[in-house]
């Protein structure tokens, strides 16, 4: 093994050690992964299904097709209570509407007349009141259809896919790259600022190994905590049954898993030596993170996005690593993994290289232009703490 | 020990905080732009205003082929592109468009014969949640149609009444809330380093040893960080109510909810700063904190529409009682079951456990991390 080669590894073994080190490191670079696996279970399962009250009128066999129909429309949670109940709980915002079934409705079906069905929405936010109508009118059709009445218009649906698959299973790819991308650049450029920060840089750019090792050390660091992050995502994602890629698929998905913390690191090494100061890093790392996981399209689907914003997305490196993680994890598919993988490279050496020159380029600022280290500032009583003149006891 | 002189004390403290970001520019830059910063992405992550981008294919020219077009539009279901066959497929396999919708060439001769006629649909089902959607809105858009050309036609009619007189839209419900994300970021982001500053520079020790009370200290730090953390807040108000033309309901309510969140969330940072006494990672706690808080806490929709747990945890934040501060002061609705008042006095409530929280947790520790 080359010299350069073995600087590297001890660089990256020490980021790893350091970061082994600080429980709050590691606090804030693992919890990411449990809240999302949260906020993914919340998204899934409590948003978009609002509870509604039924209030019916009648209790003959029709009355209860439409109530099962209208419980099985999976767009509310439907329950049957009293006239006040149900007035009770809309204003308290309980429930976010009443369906008032008529109290003929049994005589209605039975003579097949029209069946008058009241609603009762509170419309305070248009989604969710736009999703109630929809739900409401599947549960009308199922009803309908049930009942044998003939529909004026049939609807014949054709599906591009076999099988789909739940909300959760879908977000959790994005979600994974999420991680991988934070943890990636954020831990990289904390790692790298704090090198200049504590002054521990000048004494690696003492040891006889060009730049370019040091960099490569310190991109190898940052990855390995991604990895390690990236593992606990996958073993939870199995675990939970949400992700599940099939025989050679798994050997797509965990590469690409790889790349994006190459490229997170990569990014993350330049961000820190750019900036050298840890508040500064801190936050930069964390917004530059996050705009390339949203611009790539984020949680969203491609299409729901604006077109501009679309035109945009093509352009974001992480979009390619999210749709080649979903087509190895949902549609077992390694369709275009090639040229997914080699954007996700070029973009780890691009970003690399980047560091490479930002470290070289502030190294050979003269050293009075250079902001004081930590150390160097020892010696200085520190220009922005000065204490403030607290009022003496009277 | 008079009131005057912790005052005084508070406003040494707040004074020397500002005079610190004042130096340290570029902190207090990112600072400003942090919350603005959490509004874009939120932005870019509602903007879709949750429409399905479908195609409507109209093969049929007739009065039956234009009504169900203007019920597919009405159901607010869809962002509907007319298109022809073809560029409908492209788009469609372009990922553009998640639906294809086709109204085939005999739909008014089927319908005029008394005949049903169908609708052609196809759907990028790759997603359950999002197709059903799709199905659900089209589902919608029939029935529309029906009740308008057969009104009395055997089968079930619903009619709506709705309770507001003022529907608010999906994006600026959603964009109200973001201003509190915007708030909570912003305010534990500054507290929180500063806090975690004075640990690391050691500076704690002497403001403990001051003759002054502990809340004297912590309301000052977080006043101090009030002071900092106001321009990114009015940066994102100016881009609420200039860039998206959101009319506030009430100016008064919203500057009062702007005043009351801003103080609860600088004293929460204090508070996080304090415990964890360093700023590594500060950043991203604060990200942590805020996000999941907001979600379960009625950004998107009532919380008390959730489910009975996410409700019940919901209650217990700050978030959720001011979020409903902030939704009643942009559209005059509520989101939570309790008086604005109550949810007032519950938002001071938290204000003062921050704030006695972060001045015990202070007196116990005073050395660095």
């Amino acid at each position: 093994m080359s010299a350069n080669a073995r600087a590297a590894l001890a660089i990256a073994r020490k980021d790893l050690a350091i970061w082994l080190r600080r429980p709050v490191a590691i606090f804030t670079t693992v919890t990411p992964s449990l809240l999302y696996v949260l906020v993914v279970y919340y998204v899934s399962v409590a948003v978009g299904t609002p509870p509604i009250a039924v209030v019916t009128g009648a209790r003959g066999a029709p009355t209860q097709r439409l109530v099962g129909a209208l419980r099985d429309s999976g767009g509310f949670k439907a329950e049957v209570v009293g006239a006040r109940q149900a007035r009770s709980d809309l204003h308290d915002l309980s429930v976010a509407g009443i369906v008032w079934l008529p109290a003929a409705l049994d005589r209605d079906v039975a003579a097949h007349d029209q069946v008058a069905v009241r609603a009762e929405f509170n419309n305070l936010n248009a989604d969710i009141v736009g999703d109630l109508r929809r739900s409401l009118a599947l549960s009308v059709r199922d009803f309908s259809a049930a009942s044998g009445a003939t529909p004026v218009v049939r609807v014949t649906e054709h599906d591009t896919h076999a099988a789909g698959v739940s909300l959760a299973e879908f977000r959790m790819i994005p979600g994974l790259v999420l991680i991988l991308t934070i943890v990636g650049i954020v831990n990289a450029a904390l790692a790298t600022c704090q090198e200049f920060e504590q002054g521990t840089f000048d004494e690696l750019a003492l040891a006889p190994v060009p730049t370019s090792g040091i960099v490569v050390g310190k991109v190898l660091g940052g990855w390995l905590t991604t990895v390690f992050v990236g593992a606990c995502m996958w073993v939870a994602g199995v675990g939970a049954g949400l992700l599940h890629p099939h025989g050679p698929y798994w050997l797509a998905g965990i590469s690409m898993s790889l790349l994006v913390g190459l490229a997170a690191a990569s990014i993350g090494v330049t961000i820190g030596a750019l900036l050298r100061q840890f508040q500064l890093a801190s936050s930069t790392s964390i917004v530059v993170s996050l705009y390339l996981f949203f611009l790539a399209g984020g949680v969203s689907v491609l299409a729901f996005l604006p077109v501009w914003l679309q035109d945009v997305t093509r352009f974001d490196p992480l979009y390619y690593a999210i749709q080649s993680l979903q087509r190895a994890s949902l549609d077992g598919s390694a369709h275009d993994f090639l040229r997914d993988a080699l954007i996700m490279t070029s973009l780890a050496i691009a970003g690399t290289i980047l560091a490479v020159w930002a470290v070289s380029h502030r190294s050979h600022e003269p050293r009075s232009r250079r902001r004081p280290t930590l150390r160097s500032r020892r010696a200085d009583p520190p220009i922005t703490n000065r204490r403030p003149s607290l009022p003496t006891r009277s | 020990m008079t009131i005057s002189a912790e005052c005084r004390a508070a406003l040494a403290v707040a004074a020397n905080w500002c005079r610190v970001s004042a130096r340290d520019r570029k902190f207090a830059f990112t600072a400003t732009l942090i919350p603005i910063n959490y509004m874009v992405l939120f932005l870019i992550v509602v903007i879709n205003g949750g429409r399905d981008p479908s195609a409507v294919v109209v093969q049929d020219h007739g009065p039956y082929a234009r009504a169900i077009v203007r019920s597919l539009a009405g159901t607010d279901s869809f962002n509907l592109h007319p298109m022809d066959a073809r560029a409908a497929l492209r788009s469609y396999h372009d990922g553009r468009l998640v639906a294809i919708i086709t109204i085939p060439p005999s739909f008014d001769r089927l319908l005029a014969a008394g005949d049903a006629a169908t609708l052609g649909l196809q759907i990028d089902n790759q997603e359950d949640d999002f197709a059903d959607d799709i199905r659900r809105g089209v589902d919608g858009a029939v029935n529309r149609f029906a009740a308008s050309v057969a009104p009395r036609r055997a089968g079930v009619a619903v009619s709506e009444v709705d309770d507001n007189r003022h529907q608010v839209p999906y994006v600026p419900y959603v964009l109200v809330s973001i201003v509190v994300i915007a708030i909570m970021i912003g305010g534990l982001f500054y507290g929180g380093v500063s806090a975690a500053r004075e640990y690391e520079q050691g500076s704690i020790v002497d403001l403990l040893m001051a003759p002054r009370s502990r809340a004297s200290l912590v309301l000052g730090m977080a006043l101090g960080t009030f002071v900092v953390a106001t321009p990114g807040v009015l940066l994102v108000l100016a881009a609420l109510v200039l860039g998206f033309g959101v009319a506030p309901a009430s100016w008064a309510e919203v500057l009062l909810a702007v005043l009351i969140s801003l103080a609860l969330y600088a004293a929460a940072g204090v508070l996080l700063g304090t415990i964890t006494r360093q700023r590594h990672g500060l950043s991203t706690l604060a990200a942590l904190v805020a996000i999941p808080a907001l979600a379960i806490s009625g950004a998107f929709y009532p919380s008390s529409w959730s489910s009975p747990v996410i409700a019940a945890l919901a209650r217990a934040t700050p978030t959720y009682y001011v979020n409903g501060l902030f939704q009643h002061a942009f559209y005059a609705v509520r989101t939570t079951p309790t008086s604005i008042a109550v949810d007032y006095g519950v938002t001071s409530l938290f204000l003062g456990a921050a704030v006695l929280a972060a001045g015990v947790i202070m007196t116990r520790r005073a050395q660095p991390a």
